[in-house]
């Protein structure tokens, strides 16, 4: 009786101690794990680099050397994590470095922002710039990221290839300062210049056009007709519906008037769309659609499911985009419209990753052998390293034609098409979609795919546009960007309110005036100028 | 059990020795009792007290490379930009008014619900009846907001349902007047059965013998529910509502920005939701700190004022 009493004292006392002992460890992050890898062998650099004028030797080091790569892993149904890439295999065969990845699970904003505090940081971080204030020059600031002007004119010869040969590039990828902080996504090809097409757009039902014997329209005028057609000949409720809701960030609508619902550029000046003359006319525009019955009485509140419901319905006409098996067969995209007839017009979606500086890699000041990840991270951007990362591993997914140009495997083409397994494959399996890479828009296995709509889609949404008023990748000094993000947070607030309420006729169009008014009012001038000065250094660089 | 009973030294026996003597005499007789108390202690230390020099990352602008103590001092500029907001006095109406309301509606229901429990007799239907109103606690806020969503549509079940009646049919979600309905109202069909759990609990510590003597002198269902188990429960309504107080001033995001657009901000936008829009929020670590110690503090006030009131109103207190 008393031994067990005695027993049971004791277990109670060694749980109470465990768990303050848990309790105390937890207060720690367990980020050590990462530091020790990448040191060993920083010494033995067995290339040469004082001639770097040439390409670099493979493999790229003698002995197994490993770099420790922190990306967030977006999930593919072929691998658990970017270790059991082929890709990243193949990868490590020819260059002789292992490659440790660090995959941030949950929130990757969130995840970074814990990281970054933690002292010993992994060799290479790739797309979280976004995620630190004050971006990549704070990060350079602040000694997280290393300055790779150096490094990348002595050990990477391609990429600064292609910094040299592309005027764009050059200055998406440098900061105000000169600095190069990262290896950007690079979406200029070697010898064409072969841009992104918009990604989505608008649709519509091409059994209307023929039954009502419509063409495709082309302007806002003929869009009207189409949608006043549509309405009175099909009945139909809600003649346009679906993508209202994404029109403040893509401009479907709004870049007739060359402008955008947030900062653009007009002969190297800035301006905010909203306080603009062509901005009236757009609500005009709008109003007088959302009166007639042509746009969705609902168009802010419905969601995806709602609009399929309605689609399937024959309710509606134009629109982004259906599931709905009866009319995804009938869906044709049509080009956005313009004021005039072949005039050009703006679009709010990026053309290239680069000038979102999203997809770029830096070094941080952790790593113990920044030679060895700048010629690892240079690979992406030599030939054999696009074909790699683009097309994936030869005779498997690709094979070179008598040209020497890649050609997709059956694997890709036919086999892949079966659950869109391409897109598991091209998504870090085989090859990446987006990366620090030089990327062929090209590869993207989808417009390679027999009766895939995607490539045509993406050639009718790109004629006529024109990418002149996007502002580029700007560099926004810490105390600018937290300006910026107090003036706005009053602006975006006041404009997202009311431009639907003008549209709905909520407001009084007489009250227009007073409406802009306030915008400036709320400071916009200043937010203007802060945009201004930016953009001024970066048509400097 | 022998060591708790220990515990009760006579007064007498205390008296005139030092504090310090008492506690070194009473942690020697309840150590076990102490120990089982050290990790509780310790949780609050480490993960309250600790972190709580983090506040300071308030009053600076905070980079992690330099720290809290290096950082520069920037005194109140955070709060004069959470401030210097146009929409700062909608914010925090809003915020307020659909907890105040929340409280008004939501705080009785669980009450009302486990009062209603309490005189089942059926124990199978009663146990069902229990289970079933769990339910929905446990589906994620997204999918029940994609439910109202869909209900809430002009082509949606309430709309049906009114249309039956000759009303007409209405998007309710782009009306700013039905926001707080839909919201709270959906708060307390998910959360009533959950809640209830507390109340039942304290429902079954009431003595049954005052059931029977009350039966016995002629009081009915309604006489005994009002006379024995709303006093018997009393205790636990009060702390519950004192905590329910102390959190007026916090109210996620996340419920809001799936259920609110443009055209309900007038009702809908709360504190949370705008410093979310605000975009930076989870990169400028010492903005979010700011709008935090804010709430924080206005939550206190109230606590404290709520715990006051209670003091004097009944005997029941927090602290």
């Amino acid at each position: 009786m008393m031994n067990m009493k005695r027993h049971h004292r004791i277990l109670a006392a060694l749980l109470c101690a465990l768990m303050v002992l848990g309790a105390g460890a937890c207060g720690k992050s367990s980020d050590d794990s990462s530091s020790a890898s990448s040191s060993e062998a920083s010494g033995t650099q067995s290339s040469s680099p004082d001639s770097a004028s040439s390409d670099l030797a493979f493999p790229l080091t003698g002995e197994g050397e490993t770099l420790t790569y922190y990306a967030a892993f977006g999930g593919n149904n072929l691998m658990t994590g970017y270790a059991e890439s082929e890709l990243y295999k193949e990868l490590e065969a020819r260059t002789n470095v292992h490659i440790e990845f660090e995959s941030p699970s949950g929130d990757v904003q969130q995840a970074f922002q814990l990281r970054i505090t933690s002292d010993s940081l992994p060799d290479i971080m790739e797309n979280v710039i976004g995620y630190y204030t004050g971006g990549l020059q704070g990060l350079i600031n602040d000694e997280y990221a290393i300055r790779l002007n150096d490094l990348v004119s002595q050990y990477a010869p391609d990429y600064q290839r292609l910094l040299d040969e592309h005027e764009d590039f050059r200055k998406d990828a440098t900061l105000d300062s000169g600095d190069i902080g990262a290896f950007y996504m690079c979406a200029y090809d070697y010898t064409e210049t072969k841009l992104e097409d918009p990604w989505a757009g608008l649709k519509v039902r091409s059994d209307w056009l023929t039954e009502c014997d419509l063409k495709v329209p082309t302007t806002i005028e003929e869009l009207t007709n189409v949608l006043r057609t549509f309405k009175e000949k099909k009945g139909a409720s809600a003649p346009m519906s679906g993508f209202p809701a994404y029109e403040q960030y893509y401009d479907f609508i709004l870049g007739a008037w060359n402008i955008s619902h947030s900062f653009f550029q007009r002969d190297g000046k800035v301006d905010y769309g909203p306080i603009t003359e062509e901005f009236k006319e757009y609500i005009l525009q709008m109003k007088s659609w959302y009166d007639e019955g042509l746009l969705d009485k609902e168009y802010l509140t419905r969601d995806s499911a709602g609009i399929d419901v309605l689609i399937g319905q024959d309710q509606v006409g134009v629109f982004q985009d259906t599931e709905i098996p009866e009319v995804a067969e009938v869906q044709q995209a049509i080009p956005f419209p313009a004021l005039e007839k072949g005039a050009t017009r703006a679009l709010g979606m990026s053309q290239s990753a680069a000038r979102d500086g999203v997809y770029a890699a830096f070094i941080t000041t952790s790593c113990k052998n920044p030679e060895l990840a700048t010629k690892w991270l240079n690979y992406a951007y030599s030939r054999e390293g696009a074909l790699l990362f683009n097309y994936g591993i030869e005779g498997t997914t690709y094979t070179l034609d008598s040209n020497g140009d890649p050609q997709y495997t059956d694997l890709v083409t036919v086999e892949g098409v079966e659950d869109a397994k391409w897109w598991s494959y091209c998504n870090g399996y085989y090859s990446r979609i987006n990366g620090p890479m030089l990327k062929w828009f090209d590869a993207i296995p989808s417009y390679h795919i027999e009766s895939n709509p995607a490539r045509e889609n993406g050639e009718v949404w790109a004629t006529g546009i024109s990418y002149e008023t996007q502002l580029p990748n700007l560099t926004l000094s810490m105390e600018d960007s937290q300006r910026l993000s107090t003036i706005m947070a009053d602006i975006d607030t006041y404009v997202e309110e009311q431009n639907h309420r003008f549209i709905m006729g909520l407001n009084s169009m007489d009250d227009y005036d007073a409406f802009v008014a306030q915008i400036k009012s709320y400071g916009i001038d200043e937010a203007i100028e802060l945009y201004q000065k930016a953009l001024d250094a970066y048509n400097a660089r | 059990m022998s060591n708790v009973k220990a515990a009760r030294i006579p007064k007498g026996q205390m008296g005139g020795k030092s504090f310090q003597h008492r506690l070194g005499r009473d942690v020697s007789v309840n150590k076990y009792i102490y120990l089982m108390l050290v990790p509780v202690v310790a949780y609050y230390i480490i993960f309250c007290y600790v972190p709580m020099y983090g506040i300071l990352m308030a009053f600076e602008d905070y980079r992690p490379r330099t720290g809290i103590i290096g950082s520069p001092w920037v005194g109140l500029k955070h709060f004069r930009a959470f401030f210097s907001s146009d929409y700062i006095g909608r914010l925090i109406r809003n915020t307020l008014l659909i907890n105040i309301y929340s409280l008004l509606w939501g705080f009785p229901a669980p009450i009302i619900f486990a009062l209603l429990l309490n005189e089942l007799k059926g124990n199978v239907l009663k146990r069902y009846v229990q289970t079933a109103s769990y339910l929905p606690y446990f589906v994620s806020t997204v999918v029940i907001c994609g439910l109202l969503r869909s209900f809430c549509a002009s082509y949606g079940l309430f709309n049906s349902i009114g249309a039956l009646f000759g009303a007409e049919r209405v998007d309710l979600l782009s009306k700013p007047e039905y926001f707080r309905t839909i919201y709270i109202g959906s708060d307390i069909w998910q959360g009533v059965g959950f809640s209830s759990i507390i109340y039942i609990a304290a429902l079954t510590n009431v003595d049954p013998e005052l059931y029977e003597a009350a039966t016995i002198d002629g009081a009915g269902r309604f006489r005994r529910m009002l006379n024995i188990s709303i006093p018997g429960i009393m205790p636990t309504i009060t702390i519950l509502l004192i905590m329910n107080v102390g959190s007026l001033m916090s109210l996620g995001y996340e419920k809001i920005i799936l259920l609110y657009n443009s055209l309900t901000y007038e009702t809908a936008d709360v504190i949370s939701s705008f410093v979310y829009r605000r975009g930076i929020v989870s990169g400028d670590y010492s903005f979010s700190t700011a709008v935090g110690l804010f709430n924080t503090v206005v939550n206190f006030v109230l606590i404290l004022l709520a715990n006051t009131v209670a003091g004097k109103v009944s005997e029941t207190t927090l602290f």
